[in-house]
């Protein structure tokens, strides 16, 4: 460690003795003094500070532009500095007088000008000029593209936008005419605004297979679990600002969604209570009141744990357990043998922290659960997030102030329904033809909120050419190579496709692959109209285009061009503001109106079921699900066997082998997904991928903090980092995905088991081993 | 002293997410990794509660103190760091001699070296941005809302539910428990 650094730990661990000690001459203590009352200031208005920021660009010859950030789905709103004679974004910073987010962004907004001005950046279609084959090796020796002083990189040309979708263009309709749309894969990224309209595409051009590497791993059981439980979005969203008691079950607001992570600060702030379910002590748990550090995995027996103490103590809401739910004595039996004890043996939770936590939530009402992408991961996905929806209901905690509430939109047109992506259009026996259909109906059919392909189903057909050939992929804003699972089988296979478009902002390893590549725009050359559930329970802010860069242009803006030359052009936009003025239209503004408005309001509403019930098709909460039942599907979340008991722990031979518990977990809040690698200025913050465990397990293995290790399963293995926590479970490792190349953790997860009905591939509770390696470093 | 503070940092809003770190060496524009101020934990093996984190897992930004009896200043050999009347220890480039004297003087590694220029760098609290009325960088964009401006009216402030406070010079750092 440099000289700095450790003289900084030292000031560090003196703040904190200091203020423990709190009466040394020089502090301060609460308590009778003069001194005590004295109010924090009042910062300067949101208004003021807008004025001195415009004066002040005003005078460095700077225009401001507002819009709002896409790095990750909260969309936080911004303001874009442009210098008014270059016309380049000299810098980015939160819009103060914004009600969204009171002037805060995190670094991944503030360093996004990179986005346009990285070396890197695609700013032309590029074709390749040698066979993929002839070109793999130097791919695989060369982990990062090279670039000629043109841009260029090296093996491709520039190529017209024109001829480009031509291009590509005609391969899908031949590939249609030979082998029938079912042999093009539709793959997608993360959601980016433009998401559906892509699905559109796919479903307008007759492909059933259309998939992401999130979706069966990201939100999707959320979802399936929303329709099949209460028929809405309720437990997606929290009114914090008047809840007596959050849980954070699984997720790290902290680092992945400041904007939460503010508001959890505040309700903490306000007397709430804060209890955090997580494996590690992460950011958020370092906050809490209670931390539940559970053995991962295990989340569906501690939510039935809590239910079986809430149940068995007579904590639930009785009035609306009786009017607005089906299945309760059903519930009660089915958790019966749930004691504290019994859920300690299953999830390594304390009995007394089960009592206290399921106790302090089920009385403290209003309280309020968030869940992310945890829930999503586990081996029993949807029924994990049915686990805890039951948790919700029973407490009587949905739809009202202070609870899990129902964020709907300020009157556009949601792009988020089957209507939007014309998911009519496909004949039912092209849907059976999609690649997972008979056996996960929860992700292929219409439960799923995009019926989709099951993609290791898919991924495996690619390669092996059965039941039938798929030949081409079509990919937008999709790291392919790097974000899905089993990462090695997948690479193989896109090696086998014939032919592969690809969008992205940059040159990925994906990219690499493709035959085609075509230049998206960043976030900060796009509009966009953005009501989530994840940017505000109130808001729907818009994004405005701040900047081009070479010929880049707009997914959307792309997805329609091709649209017209696949003959589609009636399903479609002529541009991207006309998709928005469309989607605005029942709000009686155009976008360009919206955006002289920055933003859209309405103020959220509590209790929308009592005028319309659940939609569901008992109507009420169905805490035994009938959708469920109805797919085959478990009605009421299983969960584990009891320890000892028959089918629990089926030893494997394996377990010696690989003895640690592995999960896939963390994140960085400088990065989201596989994003971001490429920025200088969160680069330097997070060098490289690492793997947290615990002290004695590395000590065991010669490992040192800092040192590179070498996690491995079955299916193969990454090598990360190692940082060291004490506050792990000595048997667990838990490491950070989306980097590329060796560190890849997706390296090592396989495909041995998925989720019911649904067929996630588990990140959570999995097994691996772990040593130090050699490091050139 | 407390009616001196100039930046109150609230350890209990603080999660170490590092955002300060990059505004700040964004808004300096002094290069990748360079932020003037860096967020360090202190953790306490098994569950006990620092002030900041009841499970023992506090962050604490590291910037410049301001102090009131600044080793850097007394270090310089050159007069080119000095306190102004606000309080904030200012440096001057004209009469810098590059010597590094300042960087190993301060006892908290809150000043280095330009790894481009040779000239100390460190917190001036965003002079520049708070003449022209606006917030530091950190302070405007922190995701945790633990950085306050506090120029004029610092203290406890009970209605926050702060129980305990200590500064060095002119920054001030706050917990409730």
């Amino acid at each position: 460690m440099d000289e700095a650094r450790e003289k900084r730990k030292r000031f560090a661990a003196l703040v904190t003795g200091e203020l423990r000690a709190a009466r040394r001459p020089g502090a301060v203590e609460a308590g009778g003094e003069a001194t005590a009352a004295r109010p924090l200031p009042t910062p300067p208005s949101p208004e003021l500070l807008f004025e001195a920021t415009r004066r002040a660009a005003a005078k460095d010859g700077l225009d401001i532009i507002p819009t709002c950030c896409f790095s990750c789905n909260t969309a936080c709103e911004v303001l874009v500095f442009k210098d008014k004679a270059t016309g380049r974004v000299v810098k980015i910073e939160g819009d103060p007088s914004s009600p969204v987010t009171r002037g805060l962004a995190c670094a991944k907004g503030l360093a996004a000008a990179d986005l346009l001005y990285n070396p890197t950046r695609l700013k032309k279609p590029l074709k390749r000029l040698e066979p993929r084959r002839a070109d793999q090796a130097r791919r695989m020796t060369q982990p990062e593209p090279r670039f000629d002083a043109n841009g260029v990189p090296e093996g491709w040309k520039e190529i017209s936008w024109d001829e480009a979708l031509d291009e590509i263009a005609s391969k899908l309709m031949a590939y249609r005419e030979s082998d029938g749309a079912k042999s093009i894969a539709f793959l997608e990224g993360t959601r980016r605004g433009w998401s559906r309209v892509f699905s559109r595409l796919a479903n307008a051009f007759g492909a059933p297979n259309h998939g992401a590497a999130g979706w069966a791993q990201c939100l999707w059981p959320r979802l399936v679990d929303c329709r099949a439980t209460f028929g809405a979005q309720y437990p997606e969203s929290c009114d914090f600002e008047h809840s007596n008691c959050v849980i954070v079950w699984g997720s790290n607001p902290a680092a992945t969604w400041p904007l939460q992570g503010a508001a959890i600060m505040d309700a903490r702030e306000r007397g709430a209570r804060l209890i955090v379910i997580d494996p590690r002590l992460s950011e958020t748990a370092a906050k809490a009141d209670l931390w539940l550090r559970l053995k991962p995995g295990t989340d569906t027996d501690l939510a039935l744990g809590f239910l079986h103490l809430i149940i068995e103590e007579g904590l639930y809401d009785r009035g609306f357990v009786e009017s607005w739910t089906t299945g309760f004595s059903e519930l009660s039996a089915h958790v019966k043998w749930r004691t504290p004890e019994a859920t300690e043996a299953l999830t390594g939770v304390p009995a007394s922290a089960i009592r206290e936590a399921a106790r302090t939530y089920a009385m403290a009402k209003p309280a309020c659960i968030t869940r992310c992408v945890t829930v999503d991961q586990t081996i029993d996905s949807v029924q994990t997030c049915r686990a805890l929806s039951i948790l919700m209901a029973v407490t009587g905690n949905i739809d009202i102030a202070g609870g899990n509430v129902l964020v709907s939109s300020r009157g556009e047109i949601s792009q988020n329904s089957h209507e939007f992506i014309l998911a009519a259009k496909l004949p039912l026996e092209v849907q059976r033809e999609r690649r997972g259909y008979d056996r996960f109906p929860l992700l292929c059919g219409e439960l799923s909120s995009v019926p989709s392909s099951h993609m290791p189903t898919l991924w495996r057909t690619i390669l092996c050419g059965k039941p039938y050939p798929v030949k081409a992929a079509l990919i937008f804003g999709s790291n392919a190579a790097v974000s899905y699972t089993n990462s090695k089988l997948v690479n193989e296979a896109m090696e086998k496709l014939e032919f592969i478009a690809v969008c992205d902002i940059f040159m990925t390893p994906t990219a690499r692959m493709a035959d085609i590549v075509l230049p998206a725009s960043s976030w900060l050359e796009r509009d966009n109209v953005i009501s989530s559930f994840q940017t505000s329970l109130d808001h729907t802010v818009l994004q405005r285009k701040c900047a081009s860069m070479g010929e880049s242009r707009s997914d959307v803006d792309i997805i329609c061009d091709l649209a017209r030359r696949l003959g589609l052009g009636q399903y479609f936009w002529k541009n991207s503001e006309e998709l928005y003025d469309y989607l605005l239209s029942p709000t009686g503004l155009s976008f360009r109106q919206a955006l002289g408005k920055r933003r859209l309001y309405a103020p959220l509403k509590f209790g929308n079921y009592l005028k319309s019930g659940f939609k569901t098709p008992s109507g009420k909460v169905e805490l035994v699900s009938s959708i469920l039942a109805s797919k085959n599907c478990a009605s009421l979340p299983a969960g584990s066997a009891l320890p000892g008991s028959q089918g629990s722990g089926i030893a494997s031979s394996k377990d010696e082998e690989y003895p640690l518990d592995f999960s896939t977990g963390a994140r960085s809040i400088f990065f989201r997904h596989t994003e971001n690698r490429q920025n200088p200025w969160l680069r330097a913050q997070q060098p490289s991928p690492l793997v947290y465990l615990h002290p004695s397990a590395a000590e065991s293995r010669g490992i040192d903090e800092g040192d590179l290790v070498e996690v491995s399963t079955p299916t193969g293995s990454a090598l990360l980092r190692a940082r060291l926590e004490s506050e792990l479970s000595p048997d667990f490792v838990e490491a950070v995905p989306g980097w590329g190349g060796e560190g890849n953790i997706n390296n090592a997860l396989g495909w041995e088991r998925f989720a019911e009905g649904i067929g996630t591939v588990p990140m959570r509770g999995l097994k691996c081993q772990i040593r130090k390696v050699a490091d050139g470093r | 002293m407390a009616d001196k503070t100039l930046l109150v940092i609230d350890l209990d809003r603080c999660w170490g997410c590092g955002t300060c770190e990059v505004a700040c060496a964004l808004e300096k524009k002094s290069g990748p990794g360079t932020g003037r101020v860096k967020i360090e934990e202190v953790r306490e093996a098994g569950p006990a509660a620092l002030p900041g984190s009841p499970q023992g897992r506090a962050f604490v930004p590291v910037l410049c103190q301001q102090c009131d009896d600044p080793a850097c200043v007394f270090a310089c050999p050159a007069g080119a760091l000095a306190k102004n009347a606000s309080g904030i220890v200012e440096f001057d480039a004209d009469l810098c001699l590059a010597c590094g004297a300042c960087e190993s003087a301060c006892p908290f590694g809150a000043i280095a070296l330009s790894q481009s220029s040779g000239m100390p760098e460190k917190c001036d609290l965003c002079a520049s941005r708070q003449s022209a009325g606006l917030l530091p960088a950190c302070v405007q964009h922190c995701p945790g809302k633990a950085l306050w401006l506090g120029s004029s009216l610092p203290g406890i402030d009970l209605a926050r539910g702060h129980k305990r406070s200590w500064s060095f010079g002119k920054v001030e750092y706050r917990a409730r428990g």
